[in-house]
C-alpha cells in the first residue's frame, strides 16, 4: 500500500552535460539518506514544541489562576480592611467628644479590623509596620480618652485630655492609617495588572507550535505524494482547538476581571473615600459646635465636602462612585447620596451663619446636618455591602471560566504532541 | 487584515489565532476625537481666587483666543494635601471633569507614572527653551515632559527692616531674633512651618540641605540622607524650639498662619514662599513699608539651600480636547503676557524673560535664588516618604521622643524600603 513516489524535481536541464553514474548516486543518496533524518528531526522539534508550549501555557495560566486568587483571598479584602480602619478610627475620634464610651465601640472594631489586615500581610513589609504602628498606638489613644471621660466633672482636664487624643488620632494615627490605605489601593491596582496580563509568552510559544506543525506538513507535502498526514493534522487541529478554548476561556474571564475591578474600585477608589470624606466633614462640623470660634473648621469642613461630593457630585468621591458603578441600583443610590450631600451643606451652612451670629442655640435645633450625615453614612455602607458582594460574585465567575483549562491545555499538548510523533513516524517507516 | 491576499491556509490561522488572542487580552478601548468647548483648570482657592493669577491667565487667554475653547477656573480646596486627595480620587476613576490640572512641583512623578496625564513631548521644545532649568525639570520624570512650569518660588527671609539687619548664618539668626523680638516687645522672632504637614518638611529639607545632605543619589537609586546632616537639621530644630526662637504656637503653624502672624507685626523674621510679599504690602498689613527681604541664611562654610516650590500644569489624560488643553499650559507658560501678569501677582514666574526688565526687590531676590534653589527628590512616593519624615521629625523636635538618632534611623530605613518594595 506504502508506494513512495520520488517526486522528480526538474533538473533535466536543456544543454546540461549527462549525468554521471557517480553524480547520480550521490544526488539520490543525499536525498533518499537525508528525509528520514530529517524528519527525525522535526519529529524531536514538533514534540519538544508541543510539549514546552504546554508547559509555558498552563504555566501562565496558572499564574493568572493564582493572581486572581489572590486578588479574592487576600488584596481585595486587605484593601477593604484598610478602608474600614481608617472609618472606623476617624469615627472613634468624632465620637468620642460627642458620645463618649460609644467610641470603644470603633476602637475594637478597628482593633479587629487590624488584627485580620495583619494575618493577610507579608511580615516585613510597609504595610506590616504600619498596622503594628497603628496598633501600637491605640492603647495609648484609649488611655487619653477614658481619661477625658473620666474627667466629666472636670471641664479644664477633659479638654485637654480631649485635644491630647485627637491630636494624637489627626496627626499619627489616622496618617499611618492612610499610608496603610494607599499602600493597599496600589497594591491591589498592580494585582489586577498582573492578573489581566497578556501571557505573551503562551501566545509566541502557541503560535510557534502551529508554525512547527504547518511547516512539517508543508515539508512532508513537498518530499512525498501525501499531501495531508493524519496524524500532524490532528495536532494542529488539537492546537488550534486549544487556541479557541483559550480565547473564549480568557476573554469571558478577563470580562469577569474586569467587572470585578471595577467593583473593587468603588469600593476602595469611591465608596471608602466618600464613607471617610463624610465621616470626617461631619468631624469637622461637631467640633465647630463646641468651640468658641467655628471659622476655625470652616476650611477644613469644606474641603472635605468637595472632596466628598464636588461640584455637586460632578467631581469628588461621589463623582468618581457615580462613574464607576455598573448597574442601574448602583448609579439610584449615588444619585440619592448626592442629593442628600446637597441638603446636609445648606444646612450646614444655615448652622453656620447662626453660630457666627452668636446664635448657638438656635443653630443647635436644626438637625438637617446631623439626619444628611446618617442617611448619607447609611447609604454609602449599603452600598459597600453590595459591591463587595458582587465583586465577589464577579471574581469566582472569573475564576470558573478558567475551569479545566490548566489539566485541558496540558492533555491537549501532549495529545499533539504524540499525535505528531505518530504521524511523523508513520512516513518514517516507509524508508525503513 | 485583508481577506483576498493569497494567504497559506495554515499560515492565516496562526495570523488570526495570534489576532484573536491579543484582541481578546487587550480590553481597553480608546477613545475617539473629542470636540470640548470648555477647559476646566483646576488649581488651589487662593490662587482660584479673583485676584489670584489662575483667573487673571485665563481671562488673558479667553480675551487673545476667540476661536479655542473658553478656559474656565474650578477652585479646589486651599491644602496642597487636599487637592492631591480630590484628584488622585477623580483621576483614579477616569473621570473627565478636570482638563487642566495644577501640580505641585512635587507631583510630578506620582501623577505621571499613576497614567494620569499626557505628555508634553510634542511642545517640549518650545517650552524647554523659554522655561528656567530647575522649574522645567521639575516638570519632567524619567526623561519626558509631563507639565508645563507655571510658577516656581523658592524659601525666602523676610524680615522687618525696621528692626534687624539679617545675619547670614542660621546661628547668628536666633541669637538676631531672640535678641530684636526682646527689644522691641515682639512675641515671635520667628514665623515659619511647624505643623505636621509637608511644610515642614519643606523647613527641615533646607536645614539639611544646607548641612550638606542629599535624600538620594543623583539618579534616585540609592538612599544617601547623611546621618550627620539629618542630626544636625533635627537638633538645631529643637532648639530653635526650646528656645523660644520658634514662635509659640510653631508646631501648629502653616504657611497662611505664619503670613498672619508676619502681617500683624508679632513676627521678627519669617521663612516663606515669595507670594507672601505682595500681601504684606496690602493696605491692611501692619507692617507694610517695613519689610526686607533676602536669601534663607546658610550654616558656617556650607552653601545656600531654599526648596523650589511652584506649580506645574499637566493635561489630565481624561481631558475631552486634549489638543486645546496642551495648547492652554503652553500658552501659560511660555507666553510672556502671561508670565509678567505672574510677576505683578507676585507669584516668580517660570520663564526665564520675565525676569528681564525693571525689577522690584522681589524679582532680584527671585533672580538669585531661583537657580540654585533644591527640588524635593523626584519620586512617585514623595507622599509616604514626606508623610515618615513628619512621623519621625516632628516629635523628635518638638519633644524630643525619638532621640533625633533614632528619628533619622528610621527615616533612613523608611527610604530603603521605599526604594526596594517600588
Amino acid at each position: 500500500m506504502t508506494v513512495i513516489v520520488e517526486r522528480e524535481g526538474s533538473d533535466h536541464r536543456a544543454g546540461g552535460a549527462p549525468e554521471t553514474a557517480l553524480r547520480r548516486r550521490t544526488r539520490r543518496f543525499r536525498r533518499w539518506e537525508t528525509t528520514p533524518e530529517k524528519l527525525r528531526v522535526v519529529q524531536v522539534v514538533l514534540v519538544s514544541t508541543c510539549l514546552l508550549t504546554g508547559v509555558v501555557a498552563a504555566a501562565a495560566l496558572q499564574a493568572r489562576a493564582n493572581a486572581t486568587r489572590e486578588i479574592e483571598d487576600r488584596t481585595e479584602p486587605l484593601a477593604a480592611d484598610a478602608v474600614d480602619v481608617y472609618r472606623a478610627l476617624a469615627n472613634a475620634d468624632a465620637t468620642v467628644a460627642t458620645e463618649g464610651s460609644e467610641y470603644r465601640r470603633d476602637i475594637e472594631e478597628a482593633a479587629r479590623d487590624l488584627a485580620r489586615a495583619a494575618t493577610l500581610t507579608a511580615r516585613d513589609s510597609l504595610t506590616a509596620d504600619r498596622i503594628s504602628d497603628i496598633a501600637a498606638q491605640l492603647p495609648t489613644y484609649t488611655a487619653l480618652a477614658e481619661g477625658a471621660l473620666a474627667a466629666e466633672r472636670k471641664p479644664d482636664e477633659r479638654a485637654s485630655s480631649l485635644s491630647a487624643a485627637s491630636s494624637l488620632m489627626q496627626s499619627t494615627i489616622l496618617r499611618r492609617a492612610e499610608t496603610f490605605y494607599r499602600i493597599e489601593s496600589e497594591s491591589l491596582d498592580a494585582q489586577y495588572r498582573r492578573a489581566a496580563a497578556l501571557p505573551v509568552v503562551a501566545l509566541l510559544a502557541g503560535a510557534a507550535g502551529v508554525l512547527a506543525l504547518l511547516g512539517a506538513q508543508l515539508m512532508i507535502a513537498r518530499r512525498t505524494r501525501r499531501m495531508v498526514n493524519l496524524g500532524l493534522g490532528g495536532a494542529t487541529l488539537a492546537v488550534l482547538a486549544l487556541a479557541v478554548w483559550w480565547t473564549v476561556a480568557v476573554s469571558a474571564s478577563g470580562d469577569h476581571l474586569a467587572d470585578s475591578r471595577r467593583r473593587s474600585q468603588a469600593v476602595s477608589d469611591a465608596f471608602g473615600p466618600a464613607q471617610i470624606a463624610a465621616r470626617q466633614a461631619r468631624a469637622s462640623e461637631i467640633l465647630a459646635s463646641v468651640t468658641a470660634d467655628p471659622s476655625l473648621y470652616e476650611p477644613d469642613f469644606s474641603a472635605r465636602m468637595q472632596r466628598l461630593a464636588r461640584s455637586n457630585g460632578a467631581g469628588g468621591a461621589l463623582g468618581a462612585a457615580g462613574y464607576l458603578v455598573s448597574d442601574q441600583a448602583g448609579r439610584k443610590t449615588v444619585t440619592e447620596i448626592v442629593d442628600q450631600a446637597r441638603a446636609w451643606r445648606d444646612a450646614h451652612d444655615q448652622i453656620f451663619e447662626l453660630q457666627k451670629a452668636g446664635r448657638r442655640e438656635e443653630a443647635a435645633a436644626i438637625d438637617g446636618s446631623a439626619a444628611a450625615f446618617t442617611a448619607i453614612d447609611d447609604a454609602l455602607a449599603g452600598a459597600v455591602t453590595h459591591e463587595r458582594a458582587a465583586f465577589r460574585t464577579d471574581v469566582n465567575q472569573a475564576q470558573e471560566a478558567l475551569a479545566g483549562l490548566v489539566p485541558g491545555t496540558v492533555a491537549g499538548m501532549v495529545a499533539a504532541a504524540a499525535a505528531a510523533a505518530w504521524g511523523i513516524g508513520q512516513r518514517l517507516k516507509e524508508y525503513r | 487584515m485583508k481577506r483576498d491576499a493569497p494567504l497559506w491556509a495554515g499560515r492565516r490561522a496562526v495570523v488570526l489565532l495570534v489576532v484573536v488572542l491579543v484582541a481578546a487580552a487587550c480590553t481597553s478601548g480608546s477613545k475617539g476625537p473629542s470636540t470640548g468647548t470648555e477647559l476646566v483648570w483646576a488649581i488651589g482657592a487662593i490662587d482660584a481666587g479673583r485676584n489670584g493669577p489662575a483667573q487673571a491667565v485665563a481671562n488673558l487667554w479667553n480675551n487673545s483666543h476667540p476661536d479655542r475653547p473658553r478656559v474656565r477656573v474650578e477652585a479646589l480646596p486651599d491644602s496642597a494635601d487636599e487637592q492631591r486627595q480630590l484628584m488622585a480620587i477623580e483621576l483614579n476613576a477616569g473621570l473627565p471633569g478636570l482638563d487642566i490640572l495644577s501640580l505641585d512641583v512635587v507631583w510630578t512623578g506620582e501623577f505621571a507614572e499613576s497614567g494620569w496625564l499626557v505628555d508634553l513631548e510634542d511642545v517640549r521644545r518650545e517650552i524647554e527653551e523659554v522655561s528656567l532649568r530647575a522649574p522645567f525639570q521639575s516638570a519632567t520624570w524619567k526623561g519626558r515632559l509631563w507639565a508645563a512650569p507655571f510658577t516656581s518660588g523658592a524659601g525666602i527671609l523676610y524680615y522687618r527692616k525696621d528692626l534687624v539687619t539679617p545675619p547670614k548664618t542660621w546661628v547668628d539668626l536666633v541669637e538676631v531674633g531672640l535678641e530684636a523680638a526682646d527689644r522691641a516687645g515682639i512675641d515671635h522672632p520667628f514665623v515659619g512651618q511647624g505643623a505636621q504637614y509637608e511644610g515642614m518638611v519643606v523647613n527641615f529639607l533646607e536645614y539639611f540641605w544646607a548641612a550638606g545632605g542629599e535624600v538620594f543619589d543623583e539618579d534616585g537609586r540609592e538612599v544617601r540622607f547623611e546621618p550627620e546632616a539629618a542630626v544636625w537639621a533635627i537638633k538645631f530644630m529643637r532648639s530653635a524650639h526650646e528656645r523660644g526662637f520658634y514662635a509659640d504656637g510653631f508646631s501648629s503653624m502653616t504657611e497662611q498662619d505664619a503670613l498672619e502672624q508676619f502681617r500683624e507685626g508679632n513676627a521678627v523674621f519669617m521663612r516663606n514662599w515669595p507670594y507672601a510679599y505682595d500681601l504684606l504690602d496690602e493696605e491692611e498689613s501692619k507692617v507694610r513699608g517695613r519689610v526686607g527681604i533676602a536669601a534663607l541664611p546658610v550654616f558656617e562654610g556650607k552653601d545656600p539651600a531654599s526648596a523650589l516650590g511652584g506649580q506645574n500644569l499637566a493635561v489630565s489624560r481624561y481631558a475631552e480636547n486634549v489638543g486645546a488643553a496642551k495648547e492652554f499650559v503652553k500658552f501659560a507658560s511660555t507666553d510672556k503676557r502671561a508670565q509678567v501678569l505672574l510677576r505683578e501677582l507676585s507669584r516668580a514666574p517660570t520663564m526665564a524673560s520675565a525676569y528681564l526688565g525693571p525689577a522690584d526687590d522681589l524679582v532680584m531676590l527671585l533672580a538669585g535664588v531661583l537657580p540654585d534653589a533644591r527640588p524635593r527628590p523626584p519620586t512617585p512616593n514623595w507622599a509616604s516618604i514626606s508623610d515618615e519624615i513628619q512621623q519621625q521629625v516632628f516629635p523628635a523636635y518638638t519633644g524630643d521622643q525619638p532621640a533625633s538618632k533614632d528619628a533619622v534611623e528610621n527615616i533612613r530605613s523608611f527610604l530603603e524600603r521605599s526604594l526596594r518594595e517600588r
